[in-house]
This record gives structure tokens, sequence and C-alpha cells, in this order.
């Protein structure tokens, strides 16, 4: 791969014996397999596709990373992943001044790099399709399209890849649909996903997106209502700081009409 | 989706690097989040065919943060499992036979080599950049890179001879 011709590598030809072990002995640095499974996860779970930008939410304050806006809330949210640690043990550094630090060439504009958006369905309700497997091309994993899975014999903890996958592509599904303007749709999957797994995995996810979507679809009694019944079973949760931005806005939007 | 393509593509090699550049491995899940965390806020701004490098270069700095932090807290001591190798405070070719100690004699050297020579040094030991592409990686210019590349082998090479009893 080198095309340092007059470098050889010291783990090559170019080192000693002792230099080589040294060296060598950095090939075990392999990221372990579930890690990083786990990090495609919440990946996935926090892409950015948010509907609502953090500059339109008042009253967020970033415990994990000011300036990092949603993504950090996001990331700091996802607990059905035990990859996310930064909870318990705080962030490595001070991530706005890494952001700053890092020099990159600016392109033009967020539009170009987004995933073209499908066509909108005709906007409503019932033509919004359920999810498939060719709605979620990112989630590798199609939603069965039949009954309910009839795992809830043991209320197992523990989520197998595929159920999590499963539920995740709801999230993504939604999560795209009010990107893409069309908040109805996003709350038809919601529904869906609500009806098919009861217990959900991503319960505060899928909430937070249900809020956002009532009050982009103008339901702001509604939004207020469930988005005030989350923040107070979920007074602490970084999710709920999001939740409070809505809820502040759209009575900031209630005032000034 | 992009970011997830970036996260599939260059999970592995961010976390091999934020470890070589001396992220220690408990802290390696919040590192390697904090680098995707930049990287998601920066997506639009990040040029096609620049991913790996912006990564890298957020890498470096949220690995700097992480020394930082972890010379705050000065215990960095050898394991138990180290005492048996230990025993001889200057170990042999023979003992770097077992990988583990091998490998935390390499993170001894890498942490006591200056950060801009381990940076480079770590580019191309391991993942076989060429000068150009360090420079590309790091963000300075060839000439740079190839005269860092060159010191940084001179003190590997110093430091493995210090560290390792010859026989």
């Amino acid at each position: 791969m080198s095309s340092e011709k007059h470098m050889t590598r010291l783990r090559d030809a170019g080192g000693t014996e002792i230099e080589q072990r040294l060296l060598a002995s950095a090939a075990a640095d392999e990221m372990p397999e579930e890690k990083f499974r786990a990090l495609v996860q919440w990946g996935t779970a926090i892409a950015p596709t948010e509907a609502a930008p953090p500059a339109a939410m008042p009253g967020w304050k970033l415990p994990l990373a000011k300036g990092l806006g949603v993504l950090a809330l996001a990331a700091a949210s996802v607990g059905a992943f035990d990859y996310v640690s930064s909870r318990s043990s705080g962030p490595v550094g001070e991530p706005h001044d890494v952001s700053k630090a890092v020099p990159v060439s600016v392109g033009d504009g967020a539009d170009r790099l987004e995933a073209p958006p499908a066509p909108s369905p005709a906007g409503t309700v019932a033509a919004v399709p359920v999810v498939t497997a060719d709605d979620l091309p990112s989630v590798p994993v199609a939603v069965p399209s039949a009954a309910p899975p009839a795992r809830s014999v043991a209320k197992k903890p523990v989520l197998d890849e595929v159920s999590l996958g499963e539920q995740m592509a709801f999230i993504d599904s939604a999560r795209t649909r009010l990107r893409q303007g069309d908040p109805r749709a996003a709350l038809t999957v919601l529904d869906e996903y609500k009806r098919r797994y009861p217990e959900p995995a991503f319960r505060e996810e899928a909430t937070v997106l249900r809020v956002s979507a009532l009050a982009k679809a103008g339901d702001v009694a509604e939004a207020r209502r469930l988005g005030e019944a989350f923040l107070s079973t979920h007074p602490a949760e970084l999710y709920s700081r999001r939740v409070e931005g809505i809820v502040r806005s759209l009575e900031s939007q209630e005032s000034s009409q | 989706m992009r970011f997830r393509a970036l996260v599939e593509a260059h999970g592995r090699f961010l976390w091999q690097s934020l470890r070589r550049l001396g992220v220690p491995e408990a802290s390696l899940d919040d590192a390697i989040q904090q680098v995707f965390l930049v990287a998601a806020e920066r997506l639009h701004e990040i040029q096609p065919g620049a991913e790996k490098a912006f990564l890298f270069r957020t890498a470096l700095n949220v690995s700097a943060h992480a020394r930082r932090r972890l010379a705050r807290k000065p215990e960095r001591p050898l394991e138990d499992d180290d005492v048996q190798a230990l025993s001889d405070p200057a170990p042999t070719a023979d003992d770097l036979l077992d990988r583990r100690y091998a490998r935390r004699l390499l993170d001894e050297i890498l942490d006591e080599m200056p950060d801009d020579l381990r940076v480079v040094f770590v580019l191309h030991e391991f993942e076989e950049l060429s000068a150009p592409r360090i420079a590309e990686y790091v963000g300075i210019p060839v000439g740079t890179a190839a005269s860092r590349l060159r010191r940084a082998r001179e003190e590997f090479r110093q430091l493995a001879a210090r560290k390792v009893k010859q026989t």
C-alpha cells in the first residue's frame, strides 16, 4: 500500500527482531466484533436526520457536549445499547474544542450529502406504507409483515439482534418520514411500532419522535400533553431536554398568537 | 445513510487508531463516540473521499484530550498479569514472545514518544501510509511528514533498545 519506497516499515524488513516483535504485538488491537456491531447500531440510531434542528429548541443544555446539538443528546440517550457509556464516565474531552480544532474543507451544503428523500406519500395517513425492508436500505433487517413476533412468552431484557434491527428500522423510518416533512406518515410508522412492540426497546426515542411529529403536524395540544407526560416521568433524562424544548417552543408559539 | 456508512467503514480503523494514539482501553468506547459525534455534527462539511482523514484528525484531538485527562490521574501501573514478566526489569527479546507483554511495552514506548512523532509513526507502521498520505491525514506539509517519520523511527528504535535487553 505504501508508496514510500525509501522508508520500509520497521514491522517488515526494516526493524530488528525486538522492534518487529514489539510492533507485531499491535496486531491484536482488533476492535471486538460485538463492540463494532454495537457501534454500528448506535451510529444508526443517532444518524443526523433530525426534524427539529437544535437552533429551534430553546432551553437546550447539552451536558455531554455543548455544540454537538441533538446528536450529543441522542448519543447519550440511546440507552438500549450497552455501548453508550458516556453518561457514567463523562466525555473524553471537550468536543466543542475538538470539533473546532478539526480542519475541514467546506462542501457545498448538507443536501448533497444526505440520502435523497424517497418520494413522499400522497399526504394522507392511509397512503403511507408500512415499513418494508425496501424502505429502509440502511437497516438490513426486514420488518416482519405478518403477525407480531411471538416472543412475549419470556420478557427477556436482552434483545436479540434481529429484534433490535427490526425495531431500529421503525425508528429509522419514522425519523426519515419526519425529515421528509411528512409527520403524519411518521406517526403512522410510530403507531405500527407501538402495536408490534408493546414493550419497545426504543421507547424514549419513539416518544420523542412522536412529540416532534405531533408538533409538526399541528397537533399542538397532543404534542404538549405527551411531551409534558414524558417530562414528568423522565425528569432527568437527556431526551427530556429536547422534549422540553419542543414544549417550550409550542408554548412560545401559542403566546405569540 | 451516509453517517451509518461512515461508522461501518471506519469504526474499526478509528478504534485501532485511538488505541494506538494512547487512549486507554477503558476509554475507547467514549472516545470513538466522541469522534463520530463530531463527524455527525459536521457531516455536511466533510468532502467525499476525505472522510477517513477527517475522522483521523478528529481522533487526534480526542486522543489528546483523553491523554491529558489521563495525565491528571497519574496511576498507569502495570497490572498483576505483568508481574511475572516484570520480575526482570529489563526484558529480553524472548519476553516479547508474550504478545500481551509486548503490547504493554509498545504502549510504554509510544507513550514516551513526542505526540507529533507518535502520530506519524502509527500511521506509517500500522496503517502503512506513505508520507504524502500521512501529510493529508495529519494536515501537515509532506516534507514535514517525511522528516517527522524519520525522527519517529529513530526515537522508537532508541526507546526499544533502551527498554529491551539485547541478547
